[in-house]
Formats: C-alpha cells, sequence, structure tokens
C-alpha cells in the first residue's frame, strides 16, 4: 500500500457520483465547487461588462435604454463583487491549499465549510432570480435615498442575496481562523506560515469584523424601503450619509478582503519563480495585518462630497495614506525577493509580475483620492473606475490566474499547456492596460461614470478602451479552454514539476484524500530555497509542457 | 503550546453550558425589556426617554453576553473576541460621530 492509499487515494477518485461531489466535506472538493461557481458568475458579469463597453463605443446612447444601462452595470457590479472577487482566492485556493500548507487534514469544520458553499449558492440563486425578474437599477452600492425611496426594480431580491452571500464570508472567516489557530503541524510555529496563510488568517480576521455591518446595513434598507421606518430618510428622521457610513465600514475593507489574499499569493508565486526567499518576510507579515487593520480606519474617503464633515474628511484623509506605506512595503519587498533571483518566465511568474505593476499603478492612483482636493473633482469620474479596476482586476484577477496556474498540476494533477498560458498572461496585461488606462485619461478629463451617452470629445479614449475590453475577453476565455483541455490531455504531472518550497509540494498532486501520509514535521521556516549558484542555473528544468 | 499536543477545542470541553430553564428565563427577560422598550415611547420623559431605552438596550446586551454568549463562564480567549467584537462596534460609532457632531450647518439651514 502507497502513502497515498493510506491516505485515503487521490481525492479526485475518491468518488465518482454526483452525490459525492455535492455533499462532500473534503477542503479540496469543496474548493472545487466554489471555482466552479465563481467561474459562472464571472462569465455573468463578464457579458455584462462587454455590454456596457459596447454600449460605450459610440457617444449616443444606442445600445439600451438608459434604465438597461443602469441594471447593466449594477448586475456588474453585484456579481463581480460578492459571488466573484470576494470569494474568488479564499474560497478556491485559500479552502484548497490553506489544510495543505500547515500539514493539516482538512480545515476544523468541514462541514460548516460545505454549508458556506450553499450559502454562497442559495445567495447567487437570487442574485440571478433578481436578473431574470429584470435586475436592479442602484449601483452595487444600493446608495439611499434611491435604493428606499425610489427605485422601482427588485431591489430587495439583490439586497436579500447579498445578505446571504455575506453569511458564507463569516463561516469561511470562522473556519480560517479556527483552522490556522488549531491545526498547524509539528514545527508549523507562526512565523514558519508561508504569507499566503498570513494573508488568508488577515482576510479571515476582516470578513468577520466587517461582513456582519453589511449584513446589518442591507437589513437596514429593507426596514426603511418595506415598512418606512426612518433611518436615512431625513423627513422621517433619519441621516441620509449614515447608510454610506454604515456600508463602507464594510466595503471598504472588503476591497482588502479582495487583495490581500492575492498579496499573499503573489508572495508565493514570486519567491518560487525567482527562487528566492522572500524579502523582509516580517515587515511582509506585519503590512498584511496593518493593512487588515487600518483597513478599518478610512472608510470615510468614499465620501468626502457626500456631506461629510470637512474635518471628518481630513482624518479620513490621513489615515488612507497610511494604508499606502504597508502596500509600498509589499511592493519594495517582492522588487527586492527578485534580486539576483534566478528568475523563471512561467505563465504564473508573468502573470504574478504583472500583479506587481498594475498594483503599483491602482495603488498610486489610490493615493491621489486618498487626498481630499482631488478627490472633489475626480469623484463620480471614470479616474475612479480605473483606479478601483486597477486593484480589484488587475491586482486580484491577475493573482488568482497566477495562482490557479501554479497549482494547477497539484490540483488536477495535470500540467497546462505552458506557451499558451504565456500568451494569454501577456494578452491580458496588454488588453487590461488598454482597456482601463484611458479610462483615466478620461477621468481626468471629466467624463463622469455611470452614463450611457457621453459627450462626442471623449469618444477616441472609449473606443480604445472598448478595444482593450476585446482582447481582455479573449485572454479572459483562452485560460478557461486550454485548462478544460489539460484535464484530459494535460501531461501527467508530478509532485513538485516547479521545485517550489511549501508543505502543500510535499504530498502528492492530486494530494490523497487526507493531504498526507503521515503529518508533515517543520523544521524550518518558510521559502527554504537555495541560494542560487551557477550549478543551480544550470540545472533549472524548464516548465513542463502537455 | 506544543504544536503536537495542540487539539481542536470545543464548548463541550468548557464549562457547563447554561441550561434549558436558564436560557428559557433569558429569553423571557429579553421579551419584557422589549415590552418596556415599546412601553416608554408612550411615556413622554423627554431626555430621560433616550437614558432610559439605553438602560434596557445595556441589560438586554449584558443578557445576551452572560446567558447566550457565555462569556462569564468560557475561556478568557472567548472574552478576548467578544471584546474584538466590541472594539470595532466602538471604532464604527467613534468614526462615524466624528463626521456627525464636526458637521458645519449650512448656509441658511
Amino acid at each position: 500500500m502507497t502513502a497515498t492509499d493510506a491516505a485515503g487515494g487521490n481525492y479526485l477518485l475518491a468518488g465518482n457520483t454526483l452525490r459525492s461531489w455535492l455533499l462532500t466535506h473534503d477542503h479540496k472538493r469543496i474548493a472545487i465547487l466554489y471555482t466552479a461557481g465563481i467561474t459562472f458568475f464571472f462569465l455573468c458579469g463578464g457579458v455584462a461588462a462587454a455590454l456596457i463597453r459596447l454600449e460605450l463605443v459610440t457617444p449616443a446612447g444606442d445600445l439600451m435604454s438608459p434604465e438597461t444601462y443602469n441594471k447593466a452595470f449594477t448586475f456588474h457590479g453585484v456579481v463581480m463583487v460578492w459571488f466573484f472577487l470576494v470569494p474568488s482566492i479564499p474560497a478556491t485556493l485559500g479552502n484548497f491549499l490553506l489544510p495543505l500548507m500547515i500539514g493539516a487534514r482538512d480545515v476544523a469544520f468541514p462541514r460548516l465549510n460545505l454549508f458556506s458553499f450553499y450559502l454562497y449558492a442559495g445567495g447567487g440563486l437570487f442574485t440571478i432570480a433578481c436578473l431574470l425578474a429584470g435586475g436592479v437599477d442602484t449601483g452595487w452600492t444600493f446608495y439611499t435615498p434611491f435604493s428606499t425611496m425610489f427605485s422601482n426594480t427588485h431591489v430587495m431580491l439583490a439586497v436579500v442575496g447579498v445578505f446571504i452571500v455575506g453569511f458564507s464570508s463569516i463561516l469561511t472567516g470562522i473556519n480560517f481562523i479556527v483552522t490556522i489557530h488549531t491545526l498547524r503541524t509539528r514545527g508549523m510555529t507562526w512565523f514558519r506560515l508561508p504569507l499566503f496563510v498570513w494573508s488568508l488568517y488577515g482576510v479571515a480576521l476582516v470578513m468577520v469584523l466587517a461582513t456582519p455591518v453589511l449584513a446589518m446595513t442591507l437589513a437596514l434598507i429593507a426596514l426603511e424601503r418595506l415598512f418606512g421606518i426612518g433611518l436615512f430618510d431625513p423627513a422621517l428622521g433619519g441621516d441620509p450619509v449614515l447608510f454610506q457610513h454604515f456600508f463602507w465600514f464594510y466595503s471598504h475593507p472588503a476591497v482588502y478582503i479582495m487583495i490581500l489574499p492575492a498579496m499573499g499569493l503573489v508572495s508565493e508565486l514570486i519567491t518560487a519563480g525567482a527562487r528566492r526567499r522572500i524579502f523582509g518576510y516580517n515587515f511582509m507579515v506585519y503590512s498584511l495585518l496593518g493593512i487588515s487593520v487600518v483597513g478599518f480606519f478610512v472608510w470615510g474617503h468614499h465620501m468626502f462630497v457626500a456631506g461629510q464633515s470637512m474635518y471628518a474628511s481630513i482624518v479620513f484623509s490621513i489615515l488612507s495614506f497610511m494604508i499606502g506605506v504597508f502596500s509600498a512595503i509589499k511592493v519594495f519587498n517582492w522588487t527586492a525577493s527578485l534580486y539576483k533571483g534566478d528568475i523563471t518566465f512561467s505563465a504564473w511568474m508573468i502573470y504574478a509580475l504583472g500583479f506587481v505593476g498594475l498594483f503599483m499603478l491602482g495603488g498610486l492612483t489610490g493615493i491621489f483620492v486618498a487626498a481630499v482636493a482631488l478627490d472633489v473633482g475626480l469623484t463620480d469620474t471614470y479616474f475612479v473606475v480605473s483606479h478601483f479596476h486597477y486593484i480589484m482586476v488587475g491586482g486580484s484577477v491577475m493573482a488568482y490566474l497566477g495562482g490557479i496556474h501554479f497549482w494547477w498540476p497539484k490540483i488536477t494533477g495535470r500540467m497546462y499547456p505552458e506557451m499558451w498560458a504565456r500568451f494569454a498572461a501577456i494578452l491580458m496585461f496588454f488588453g487590461f492596460n488598454l482597456t482601463f488606462f484611458p479610462q483615466y485619461l478620461l477621468g481626468v478629463a471629466g467624463m463622469p461614470r455611470r452614463y450611457q451617452s457621453y459627450a462626442p470629445q471623449f469618444q477616441v479614449l472609449n473606443v480604445l478602451s472598448s478595444a482593450g475590453a476585446s482582447l481582455l475577453a479573449v485572454a479572459y476565455l483562452m485560460p478557461l479552454a486550454y485548462l478544460l483541455w489539460s484535464l484530459r490531455y494535460g501531461a501527467r504531472a508530478g509532485a513538485n514539476p516547479w521545485r517550489a518550497a511549501g508543505l502543500e509540494w510535499k504530498t502528492t498532486s492530486p494530494p490523497p484524500v487526507r493531504n498526507f501520509g503521515e503529518p508533515p514535521v517543520v523544521e524550518g521556516g518558510p521559502y527554504d530555497y537555495p541560494v542560487p549558484t551557477a550549478k543551480v542555473r544550470a540545472t533549472r528544468p524548464e516548465p513542463a509542457g502537455p | 503550546m506544543n504544536a503536537r499536543t495542540r487539539q481542536p477545542r470545543s464548548h463541550r470541553s468548557g464549562p457547563r453550558p447554561p441550561s434549558l430553564a436558564s436560557n428559557l428565563w433569558a429569553l423571557v427577560a429579553l421579551l419584557a425589556l422589549l415590552g418596556l422598550t415599546a412601553g416608554s415611547a408612550f411615556i413622554p420623559m423627554g431626555a430621560f426617554n433616550t437614558v432610559a431605552n439605553v438602560g434596557i438596550a445595556v441589560a438586554k446586551a449584558l443578557i445576551v453576553m452572560i446567558i447566550y454568549m457565555r462569556l462569564a463562564t468560557d475561556s478568557p480567549l472567548l472574552r478576548m473576541v467578544a471584546m474584538a467584537g466590541f472594539a470595532w462596534l466602538a471604532l464604527l460609532v467613534a468614526l462615524g460621530l466624528a463626521d456627525l457632531l464636526t458637521r458645519v450647518p449650512l448656509l441658511g439651514s
């Protein structure tokens, strides 16, 4: 009997029935269920984005009515934020890798893990029902008074969907925190944890502390909309800015729910791609935790022109600049980790390097909009749209896809076609910049967001942006095609095709049901890569092709 | 803690949970306090309405924390986690009030 057999055998072959997948308690299978779910919602949100960019090719609103356009960007936002970006890395790669990386057999609460997935699916059903019923037009932020008093679209269906999916987030967060505290294998001390695990810990804290406030806020929308209880309507004794305080208390940290796991993930990719230890491990840990905590202090920068007191705005502005310090530590340390590295340009490394560049551009423009005086002019322009897409799409999605490629051999036991993957990664980088860099210029020129028609002088940049979106769509569809192809035709992967450090590479590909034959013992720090020498460089293998 | 001996802990290994009777009495007390809150709306006491309602709310929160969340009898770690939750809530209230209390009235309003 092999060690794999002793640990339950290949998890992919542990049951072939639909029931064995839908009722599984195995964190690896649940991660795959989530992957299927978020891919579906990514495609749904992508279709809405394509319609928006198609409409904006010409200055006139000639493809859809203003109401339909409002519904398209709302659907795009709701789906991409809550059903793709928030669960993307934690629920898929996080679920799959966390127990493997700390030498555990599973997460602390396997049943709760499955329940989280079904809450996610249930929330998704409400959102799809909302779309089929005619959609919602409030924007993904559900701002009052429009959402509570004036919108005659299906606000409540969307709100209930997001409310439910929030609980999925909370339960995943609780599961991760308890898992990291209680299930680390022998020798896996806190400061031997891979940075991806630290990032999951930070994001789990944010999920648990922030998401209940979102649930409460959405419940308050329901109270005012359905029962006329005066919470946000001044005529009924409410405060119109209160909604935005509550909403952004969750939704700004939610940005870090989306980007923190990406930061941890990219740290794994860069160290493996450069065969170097991470530069300044402790500072990377403290900056991850710093972003998690200080990220809660900055929500008011979304409200500089919403009627918020100017004194509060100044405080929020200063606190927002602090986030830039933690982010800069990470960018400098990733760059320093490459120094004298034996760098490979595998597809996943191209994604990781792309992430660093795009995140830096998104982060720097974040400093622009953190400054009150600049933000007053830039609020609600395409500058803001571009800024957050550089962080969330250029950052999180690039990292997610990099991670999917890096751990694909581990997850499926198959190699993906390297050349196609490199081509897709490069195309995605150019497509992304062509889509969103013109939007910075449009924003500076004063083009407002959320309009389906615009002044003719903005057309050239809009056409460029829509052309970039076409490239981006092709680049996103390519991995879907070749990764599915590789499931059947890809070359068999060994346990550690990238010669990467980390416990997950010490078990078979795909891992057995219980992850390890014997619980591994950790005797050193993470990223235990050898110092590069001429000999190592000479023997470095090329990434295996199909 | 030695990683070798670390085991997941559950409530079952901690102090005895409150009995069904305690839980039901807590529920009755909460409903009675809810009635008081609603009733106080019909008694004009000026500023003391707010004081009374905040007092009732604190009493409700204490019942939930002591009986339902078992903060009085369970491990210090659980109390720390609960305190973190309250600290975060205080953060929301404090920075929210930082806006509300420093707003300058618009001209003419």
